[in-house]
């Protein structure tokens, strides 16, 4: 793929709910078209309802568009089967979501390391531990490593979350109200973190937000209103 | 971090939620693996039963009614077999001294001390010694008696004649033996001795042989070789064939009982053959006939009358034979006279004479038929016709010096015998009077007894001469078609076990629900686990784990949880296995009738149904997970971040369930109405057909119900009721479930308990199970007098007045395995009777539950029996239990039996009547059953008519007058009522496991409640928040669970009672309701209490935290 091609490529992308022809038809995204390139910062905002987890989860692969071409790294995501999709989430993107999702039955160093389990045949344990410590470390949780999520505090967990997202080297970070759960303090200190990996590690990241000052920090912020992609500014 | 850590994590840290799933796991494989332990443990006991019946025993000779030389057994010994042992086995009655005791169906064993050698536990110690017997542990018991306590037996003795055949004695033929018990013998030491497969001890007293051949005057005899392995072989040796080899290879003129006369004695030459039987059976009179050399047949008959005119000579011989003593040409019409008959009757060549005799009938019937003769010659009395030896030795005639000293079977006028005709039997003895041609003799005497009483060999004169002709003989004359038998008993006792009632699959149908039951409860709890893990899976499909990995995950997660529940269900196993062998030697001995059941380990069959009962939960386990993760990870991420928000996607096709529920409930109807109007014997399975349907059509309409609930929505608020159904539309497939189980279990115990049987219903009509009969009578002796006759009841001593309004239907019996359900093991002989069909037919006597052909309005199913097929192949008729279950067989199907000859003949079942006291036997017609046993005597099994109120006085009086024949009666309700137990007790068995298994479901719907408002704590605390008080919650949560509770068991109970409405009908049913409402309302109680224990326990605590948390 050459520098000038977009990593996200979104073109009339809608999304619906319900048959098209029925009357309880609801359009959660309206003909989005987007592009963006490796290494920028996203914010997308809009009240809620407007579509804004809908276009991340679709972006994520998590979802699939109604309508509209979505090529993501260079996967064209419309033709992809349900294998090829959890290869592209497993290989590709990274996500972080507003809660932390921890699996409580796991430590912290094992929740880091649960992405390599989606693998039919796990490789590199032992590099990704590794990994996994440093990241752990990069993030103020190296004394944490065999604790269980339950005895971590909440900005701790969506620390250790975001290690989750970042262990198999995705391209790109998907964030979904990364701070929605957190107090002021953890907050900013999540988007700090989110930041200087974008920064230091040339991760996309996509980040759908209500927070103004995680918005803020990110290069573009994108607006949506009832499915349509009102802005698309610079922060 | 690993599959296998993240598997054993999650499973710690789910431990206790996964407590559910591991007791459905440990239920469903400790009834699973127990039931098949259960059958283990049966056929193992079976197996030692028949192991300790037959010792070393492979293979036994039996002579049938035939006696052979007992040193036979020495001369064939050491070939194959390591002991070969003679013995006399007869049936006998056996009774305490005082009489305070009687056992009819006792087995008088003659043994030497060798047979002692044969049981498992060898103890030669035992043989008794003259005058005394030892006995069986059974027979011992019935009798009451013990060691030193004198004992009778009464036994009929061997006849060299057929008791049936023409010109047999009427003496009375049995010996009453006054004995001692010496021994009482041990199971293991051969006191189980029996040729017969059954779980039931033999009722057996040994005596020493050579006692007993000297008190029934038959020395050196024997009718049994018992032919035994090394110790140490317990496989069986040889089919048979074996046996029989070296036997053929050993077999005399003597064993075949046929003996020669030296006619050159007395003026004659050569020599005769004839046999200790008086007629010569077929295959002999063949092989006599096939020796190469010159022989003359002859048949010699009783006849009544001799009449020429007015003048008659009574009580005569006559020979009918072939040249050079007739002429060649003699005619078929043409008779020979002697001198002195010619001048007794005034008659010369050319006069026409007629000559009375008796025709040979079933049984002793004798019918006295005359055929017109014209004198072709009248010879002188001196050689070859002033012979003696043309009589064959008759019993009662040969050894009478005067007319009047004849003992015969049939009644002679002793007035008739004139001076002269003393004088005759004095002078010339048997001596026929007359001569006609051979084939005449035959067309008109020949019976199933034979048509020969001699072979004539007049060439032969010197002793080697007569051993070729021996051989020659023995050639063609095979033990085989004399009536001897070789019995691979060993082999059949394997083969009877093997084939025998299979008891784990007959307990793992009872605990059928119990397991169903079990597999959904743990699936169900399996599946609340997974719900709870929404957030995990959620996240695991985001983090690229494809559904398919993440279901092999759980899937591993569950069988993991079922592998630690069997390895507590193989000990719940152990135990429940034992329960079950405990119940079936007590509570329900009337399913098994012995108390011999032992446990039987087999470590195959528990690892084996162990693999089967996780391979089970597994599919039970894929089965729950399939459904699960259909949806994707973003939404499942966000159900979990709001409790109670799994909402079941609005369901689609309410309108085709409603529509299939309406269909089927019509069909129903449909097909319950055309029961009502057809073919009684079909409008059980149309009731049947029409109650599933029923029950289909309920939980259809229920499904749509319920998916029409979930899309109702109205501007006015809701009753608490219409609430409840709405909440409970939310689950719509845990709602459904639980209604499907408690409609399915309540189905099935209705259903299977209604079908028990009252044998006292309706007993005394001819359509019930005991025919209308008031006894089934079985004698030891056979019966040859027809006892619905005045001269036949006399010949017992009973007089009409004492038989008024009884009547005997007689059955000719051919030994064999009872073929019932009240035999485990399954009957390798079965028992055939032969019966008049129309005794039964003018009767209309039973029910056909199913008949192979047509018939006609006014016919009855047992004249099929008189239509013998143009193969040979004979029509029968059984019982539908012991066809079905105790034969393995259906309609229409083939039986194989062994005729006296050694030859198989088939007998294809016809009919099949419906449940009665006939269980245990194949009936066919007397006259084939005459054609294959013709030397089988008598009548030894009955049914009886008789004046209800006179039922106790009949039976007093036939069984005092019929003591020695050991004819014992029971009452047809009580023979009726033991078979019926058999079905009882398996419906009882049912009904308690199913109910069990209805129990553990209504354990589930707690379970169900639990985890609903677990789910809704949220809501819950929504409705406290707003006003609602602890009470209308609980309410509102009783009112949707009791719904669910009551739904299905009224579904379930409805369908069952149209299901068995034939059974309601029906008039040997006894619908056990008590019972049936007893466990109905337990399973309801017990659902309540789980329902308000589950709803107590999740409305403890503050709701309005939930709330909060949110």
């Amino acid at each position: 793929m050459s520098a000038k091609e977009p990593i996200i490529l979104l073109e009339k992308v809608s999304k619906r709910y319900g048959s098209s022809n029925s009357k309880s038809t609801t359009n959660v995204l309206t003909e989005v078209d987007l592009e963006v390139y490796e290494g920028e910062s996203m914010a997308i905002i809009g009240p809620s309802g407007s579509g804004k987890s809908t276009l991340l989860n679709i972006m994520g692969a998590l979802d699939t568009a109604s309508d509209g071409f979505v090529c993501i790294a260079g996967r064209h995501l419309n033709e992809a089967g349900e294998n090829e999709l959890a290869e592209f989430r497993r290989r590709t993107v990274g996500f972080i979501f507003q809660a932390h999702h921890l699996l409580p039955q796991l430590s912290v160093m094992e929740n880091v390391l649960v992405p390599l389990l989606a693998e039919p045949q796990p490789k590199g344990m032992q590099e990704a531990e590794e990994r996994g410590r440093v990241l752990l470390k990069r993030v103020g949780l190296d004394h944490r490593l065999d604790h269980k999520p339950g005895q971590l505090s909440g900005g701790e967990k969506q620390r250790a979350a975001v290690v989750r997202a970042l262990i198999c080297k995705p391209r790109i970070l998907l964030a979904d109200e990364p701070t929605g759960a957190l107090d002021r303090e953890s907050s900013e200190n999540l988007a700090q973190l989110l930041m200087e990996l974008n920064h230091e590690e040339g991760l996309t990241l996509m980040t759908v937000t209500h927070s103004m000052e995680l918005a803020r920090l990110t290069g573009t912020v994108l607006e949506l209103e009832d499915g349509h992609l009102q802005t698309n500014r610079a922060s | 971090m690993t599959a296998w850590r993240f598997l054993i994590q999650s499973l710690r840290y789910y431990a206790r939620s996964h407590a559910g799933a591991f007791l459905g796991a440990t239920v469903a494989s400790a009834v699973l693996i127990g039931a098949l332990v259960v059958g283990d443990s049966v056929k193992g006991s079976l197996f030692e039963l028949a192991m300790s019946r037959l010792g070393r025993i492979d293979t036994v000779i039996t002579g049938n009614d035939r006696l052979f030389r007992d040193k036979l057994a020495n001369e064939m010994q050491g070939e194959v077999f390591e002991d070969i042992v003679p013995a006399i086995q007869l049936p006998a009655v056996a009774s305490a001294s005082d009489g305070s005791t009687r056992a009819n169906q006792t087995q008088i064993i003659g043994v030497t001390s060798k047979f002692w050698n044969l049981g498992l536990k060898a103890n030669p110690n035992i043989h008794p010694g003259a005058d005394e017997a030892t006995l069986s542990q059974a027979l011992a018991r019935q009798l009451q008696v013990s060691q030193g306590d004198p004992l009778i037996l009464r036994i009929q003795k061997p006849s060299r004649i057929s008791p049936d055949a023409p010109l047999a004695p009427d003496e009375n033929n049995s010996v009453a033996l006054r004995l001692k018990v010496a021994h009482i013998v041990e199971d293991t030491s051969m006191g189980r001795f029996s040729l017969k497969a059954s779980q039931l001890p033999a009722l057996n007293a040994f005596v020493d042989l050579k006692f007993l051949q000297s008190e029934l005057e038959i020395p050196g005899k024997a009718n049994l070789l018992l032919c035994a392995q090394a110790a140490d072989t317990s496989a069986p040796a040889s089919d048979g064939s074996t046996a029989l080899e070296i036997l053929n290879k050993q077999w005399t003129m003597e064993d075949s009982q046929l003996e020669w006369i030296d006619l050159s004695k007395r003026e004659g030459r050569g020599l005769e053959l004839r046999t200790e039987r008086v007629f010569m059976d077929h295959y002999s009179a063949e092989a006599a006939g096939k020796t190469g050399k010159e022989s003359t047949g002859l048949l010699t008959y009783f006849v009544n009358a001799i009449t020429k005119d007015d003048r008659m000579t009574p009580y005569s011989m006559v020979t009918a034979i072939e040249a050079p003593y007739v002429p060649e040409d003699l005619q078929e019409s043409e008779i020979i006279l002697n001198q002195w008959l010619a001048d007794d009757l005034d008659a010369k060549p050319g006069d026409s004479v007629e000559m009375t005799y008796f025709e040979v009938g079933l049984g002793r019937d004798l019918r006295e038929a005359t055929t017109a003769f014209t004198v072709r010659a009248i010879v002188p009395m001196q050689a070859p016709y002033d012979d003696p030896d043309l009589m064959p030795d008759f019993p009662g005639l040969k050894e009478a010096d005067n007319c009047r000293d004849w003992d015969t079977g049939f009644p002679i006028d002793l007035d008739l015998i004139r001076d002269k005709d003393n004088a005759y039997w004095k002078a010339h003895k048997g001596t026929p009077k007359a001569f006609i041609s051979l084939s005449k003799g035959r067309e008109i005497w020949e019976n199933r007894f034979g048509a020969l009483t001699a072979v004539r060999y007049p060439e032969i004169t010197t002793s080697t001469q007569k051993e070729a002709l021996e051989s020659a003989i023995l050639r063609n004359l095979k033990p085989s078609t004399l009536g001897v038998m070789s019995i691979p008993v060993k082999m059949q006792a394997w083969n009877s076990v093997l084939q025998s009632q299979d008891f784990g699959g007959l307990f793992i149908g009872f605990s059928f629900f119990l397991i169903i039951a079990a597999l959904i409860l743990m699936n169900l709890l399996f599946q609340f686990v997974v719900e709870q893990r929404t957030q995990e899976s959620g996240i695991l499909l985001a983090i690229g784990m494809t559904p398919k990995r993440l279901k092999q995950f759980l899937l591993r997660e569950g069988m993991l949880i079922s592998l630690l529940g069997h390895v507590a269900g193989v000990v719940f196993a152990i135990l429940y296995a034992k329960g079950m062998l405990y119940g079936l030697s007590t509570i329900w001995s009337d399913a098994v009738g012995t108390s011999s059941l032992q446990f039987h380990f087999n470590p195959a069959t528990i690892s084996g149904a162990a693999v089967g009962s996780i391979a089970l939960t597994g599919m039970t386990l894929w089965w729950g997970l399939r459904k699960q993760i259909q949806k994707p990870a973003h939404v499942l991420l966000t159900e979990s971040q709001v409790e109670g928000q799994a909402v079941e996607q609005a369901p689609k096709g309410a309108n085709r369930r409603f529509v299939v529920g309406i269909v089927c409930g019509f069909a129903a109807l449909g097909i319950a109405a055309m029961g009502l109007e057809g073919n009684p014997s079909k409008a059980t399975g149309a009731f049947f057909g029409a109650g599933s349907l029923l029950l289909i059509a309920g939980l259809n309409l229920a499904s749509a119900y319920l998916r029409k609930a979930t899309d109702q929505g109205s501007s006015k608020p809701p009753s608490l009721l219409q609430w409840g159904i709405r909440n409970a539309s939310r689950r719509r497939k845990r709602s459904l479930a639980t209604i499907s189980m408690l409609a399915f279990g309540s189905f099935l115990v209705i259903a299977v308990g209604a079908n028990k049987l009252n044998a006292l219903r309706d007993a005394e009509k001819r359509s019930s199970g005991t025919g209308g009969f008031a006894f089934w009578g079985e004698s030891t002796a056979p019966v040859v007098r027809n006892l619905n006759t005045a001269e036949g009841a006399e010949a017992y001593g009973l007089f009409q007045d004492e038989l008024e309004g009884v009547r005997f239907v007689p059955f000719r019996r051919r030994d064999g395995e009872q073929a019932s359900c009240l035999n485990l093991n399954r009957a390798q002989r079965p028992q055939l009777l032969g019966v008049d069909p129309e005794t039964l037919a003018s009767r209309n006597a039973f029910t056909f539950a199913q008949v192979s052909a047509e018939i006609p309005e006014d016919s009855s199913a047992w004249n099929l029996l008189s239509n013998n097929a143009p193969d040979g192949t004979v029509p029968g008729i059984a019982d539908i239990n012991s066809i079905m279950w105790a034969m393995g067989k259906n309609v229409g199907d083939i039986l194989e039996f062994q005729n006296t000859q050694g030859e198989t003949f088939r007998v294809r079942l016809v009919a099949a009547v419906a449940n009665s006291i006939l269980q245990g036997n194949v009936i066919i017609s007397e006259s084939a059953f005459l054609q294959h046993y013709p030397n089988e005597p008598g009548y030894k099994t009955f049914l009886l008519d008789a004046p209800a109120e006179q039922k106790e006085r009949v039976a007093i009086t036939l069984t005092r007058a019929m003591e020695d024949d050991g004819l014992s009666l029971s009452d047809t309700i009580e023979r009726m009522r033991a078979f019926n137990a058999v079905q009882n007790t398996y419906l009882s068995t049912f009904q308690l496991l199913g109910g069990l298994g209805m129990v553990l479901g209504s354990f589930g719907l707690g379970v169900v409640v639990l985890r609903n408002l677990l789910d809704r704590r949220t809501e819950l605390g929504l409705l406290t928040a707003v006003g609602f008080t602890r009470n209308r919650i609980r309410k509102l949560v009783l009112l949707e669970h009791f719904g669910l509770l009551s739904a299905g068991l009224f579904t379930g109970s409805l369908s069952a009672l149209i299901a068995v409405f034939p059974s309601l009908q029906s008039p040997g049913a006894d619908i056990p309701y008590a019972s049936l409402a007893l466990t109905l309302f337990t399973i309801f109680g017990t659902g309540f209490i789980w329902i308000l224990f589950a709803t107590q326990s999740a409305l403890k605590g503050q709701f309005l935290d939930s709330l909060r948390d949110q």
